[in-house]
């Protein structure tokens, strides 16, 4: 019996460990709001621009993955345009996740909704209704066997736990570095801390392994995404975010063709305006902390670009 | 598989339970399967070869025990045949490939796993430990020092107890088995002991070791453009590092070993705060140089010898020691230094010198010892020798460069008073004298600071040996 009550203990612990601080975080928005004015592009300011700016006043919401929340600077495009932007893209989520923000994003009555999509395949083409802080979306969001790999359930709890996503500050906030540094073989670190080796790793991200076309369900699925934003009277704009060169293995190519042409047929049809990047010699290796996300030097580029075509 | 995991929650949570209701087979069989299922957690395949180690201890353990002691000529070809094993295992594993490359035969290494750490698909996580703790039982039994165990099951979960098995404290058969058969009733305040030692160990390893790692790291990655003090405090932070990685995953198993009615040995004794060499030695990784000297220093003569065979005896202890790490030509001359310290003070000593007392002369010999301690830190964290002999002039030259920002220097104090203060006053036993309302506050304040304040989670640096 002694046991059973401090097995219990430990529970509760836990729980009020975990869900009170969490509770708390969800009322500070302000909080995140400053750590978006970290230098562009870093991993603070990715941090802050996933739960940052006052819903209040919003002129452009940005949707995506984290291709949306890594390669769109919230604060730039402010101070470039003037306009107020909640930049909502989801973590470790498919691209079409984020219209599960669409209900919220539309509630705020922005004039222009941004659509940031990489070249991968649309994963879940459904498009949910619920809030984003609902344990729900994490659990359809994945697999069971998902669960048990702890970087899966860190990726989930942060989209859904602010608390447990702010863990990460000291972090960031020791490693100034982080963004820049590229992993070398030694005694603590092996070859694989490089960020290209994330691909022997992740099989499954490279072009030549994922049919990386946007199929007709996900095809639709944007289609809807517009139509329902147009009859609100909002505005498209569908962004094609750039992967690096050798995730899709073509020299200076850094647009998957087959994602570009279906993302302009879609919008084409449905009314939407579309950004594509693709002008010869604007990307270079440095521009790339990853090979799917944009460092520093790539974010400014390619916000820039999205800052003019909203002027 | 890491104790700072999900999966190992998982795993560890119903294996607790299961440890404490059960009783006698069935409890051995769960902590068994629970310690397979650990290991297999890792990377399966890899436990194919402790199954090898397993069964080839348990036979020759049991004809060990049997082959009467006229048969002396048996008996040592018995404990050949478990040495050449365990020790081909691991050389195998570990050194063939660094070997190979110093005789100029490193085309014969695959290409892919070049270098020395990884051959054969790499190195089994936990290898040298696991060896060296079913070396250790058979050669006890071949001294008579301990009887061969007869269930073959109860051998198997020595070999593989999860607690310990992939980094250690090393556990002798004459400390595990008599547990196994008479565990300690796991009582509440056992249970809030267990509690308190594995929530410590999870604090020291992914609050101060990962988030000291994420500090020192940035130094490390290139030393041949920081400055001299910068890699003095480098190696300071590296060495903390490793004391708090390692004393972490020995803290969490002792933990676990608690819930399971265990008492496992300590594997440190706050060496960071050690007065000299001496007191170092005896204080660090204490389960492993217990296993040197009882298997190889002993052996050599011990202390029974003249004294320059001493002092190649420990020359000899600790080179294996610094091999025990792995292959490669920095821990070699890891081992040699502190072979030469380790001999160098004990000759010290013996010739009769001593240090008179002075205010302040414990502080000024753990600076001194500290001072010692950093030739090895910066051998040991480098990437090759010549980095090392990069970093050490720069230090010996007080080369010039790029200070050492402020909040790091904030951290590791911070660290380092905190050090210090359990010196003086923890001990292990703090929620199981608590009333409950301290103890919920303490235990939630921990998960929170845990989760909260701790570095992405990255494996134990001595899983690699």
């Amino acid at each position: 019996m002694a046991q059973v009550r401090v097995i219990a203990a430990v529970f509760a612990c836990l729980v009020v460990a975990l869900v009170l601080p969490n509770l708390a975080l969800r009322r500070m928005p302000s909080l995140w709001t400053w750590l978006q004015t970290a230098d562009d592009g870093s991993d603070l300011a990715v941090l802050g621009a996933l739960r940052s700016t006052d819903p209040a006043d919003v002129d452009i919401v940005v949707l995506g993955s984290s291709l949306a929340v890594v390669d769109v600077s919230a604060v730039m495009i402010k101070r470039e345009t003037g306009l107020s932007v909640l930049n909502a893209g989801v973590l470790a989520m498919p691209p079409i996740a984020s219209s599960m923000y669409l209900d919220d994003a539309l509630s705020l009555h922005p004039s222009t909704v941004i659509v940031v999509t990489g070249h991968r395949a649309f994963g879940d083409s459904e498009l949910p209704s619920a809030s984003p802080f609902d344990w729900r979306i994490a659990a359809s969001a994945f697999p069971v066997s998902a669960w048990m790999r702890s970087d899966v359930l860190s990726a989930a709890l942060a989209d859904v736990s602010d608390a447990y996503r702010l863990r990460d500050v000291p972090r960031l906030a020791w490693d100034g570095s982080l963004a820049e540094w590229k992993g070398r073989a030694s005694n603590l670190h092996r070859a694989e801390d490089d960020r290209f080796a994330v691909l022997a790793a992740r099989p499954e991200w490279s072009a030549a392994s994922t049919p990386t076309v946007v199929d007709g369900a996900a095809s639709r699925a944007v289609g809807a995404l517009i139509d329902r934003c147009t009859a609100e009277g909002v505005s498209v704009l569908l962004v094609a975010a750039p992967v690096h060169s050798e995730l899709l293995g073509t020299p200076d190519v850094w647009f998957h063709p087959p994602h570009v042409a279906e993302m302009r047929r879609v919008a084409e049809k449905h009314g939407a305006s579309v950004l594509v990047l693709d002008q010869p010699g604007l990307w270079r290796d440095s521009d790339f902390r990853d090979p799917l996300h944009l460092a520093p030097s790539g974010q400014r580029r390619f916000t820039q670009a999205v800052a003019a075509e909203l002027r | 598989m890491l104790f700072n995991s999900l999966p190992f929650a998982l795993l560890a949570a119903p294996t607790v339970v299961l440890g404490m209701v059960l009783r006698g087979r069935p409890r051995t069989w769960i902590l068994l399967l629970a310690s397979w299922a650990f290991y297999a957690g890792g990377q399966p395949k890899w436990l194919l070869l402790l199954w090898f180690s397993t069964i080839l201890d348990y036979l020759i353990g049991r004809a060990l025990d049997t082959t009467p002691d006229e048969q002396a000529g048996k008996r040592k070809l018995l404990l050949a045949a478990s040495v050449i094993g365990n020790l081909g295992i691991l050389f195998a594993y570990k050194y063939l490939p660094f070997v190979l490359s110093l005789v100029g035969l490193g085309g014969f290494v695959p290409a892919a796993y070049e270098g020395g750490f990884h051959f054969l698909g790499g190195v089994p996580a936990g290898l040298s430990f696991y060896t060296f703790q079913t070396l250790s039982y058979t050669i006890d039994v071949y001294r008579r020092k301990q009887s061969a165990i007869r269930n073959p099951v109860e051998f198997a979960l020595f070999v593989a107890f999860f607690p310990q098995l992939i980094a250690g404290p090393v556990v002798r058969a004459a400390e595990f088995f008599p547990q196994l058969y008479n565990p300690k009733p796991t009582t509440e305040a056992r249970l809030w002991r267990a509690i308190e030692l594995f929530a410590v160990g999870l604090f020291k390893k992914v609050v101060v070791a990962d988030n000291l790692g994420l500090l020192g790291d940035p130094l490390w990655s290139s030393p041949d453009t920081q400055s001299g003090p910068t890699l003095v405090i480098g190696a300071l932070i590296f060495w903390g590092q490793i004391y708090a990685d390692f004393s972490a995953y020995s803290t969490m198993a002792r933990g676990l070993g608690t819930a399971f009615g265990f008492d496992l040995p300590r594997n440190f004794n706050f060496p960071l705060l050690a007065d000299g060499p001496l007191a170092y030695r005896r204080s660090w990784h204490m389960t492993m140089s217990a296993w040197f000297r009882d298997y190889v220093f002993h052996p050599l003569g011990g202390s029974r010898v003249s004294a320059w065979r001493v002092a190649i005896n420990i020359g000899i202890v600790w080179t294996l020691f610094g091999i025990w790490h792995g292959a490669g030509l920095t821990f070699l001359v890891w081992g040699l230094y502190n072979g030469v310290v380790q001999a160098g003070t004990r000759e010290f000593y013996r010739r009769g010198y001593r240090i008179p007392d002075y205010p302040g002369k414990r502080v000024a010999g753990i600076a001194l010892n500290l001072a010692l301690m950093l030739p090895s830190a910066i051998v040991f964290r480098s990437a090759s020798l010549q980095d090392a002999l990069t970093a050490i002039w720069a230090v010996l030259t007080l080369r010039g460069g790029g200070a050492v920002d402020s909040l790091t220097l904030g951290i590791v104090a911070v660290f380092a008073a905190m050090h210090v203060a359990s010196y003086r006053w923890y001990r292990e036993d703090v929620l199981e004298r608590s009333p409950w309302v301290v103890r919920l506050v303490l235990l939630t304040g921990l998960i929170w600071v845990v989760v909260f304040l701790g570095a992405k989670s990255r494996p134990f640096v001595y899983f690699q040996f």
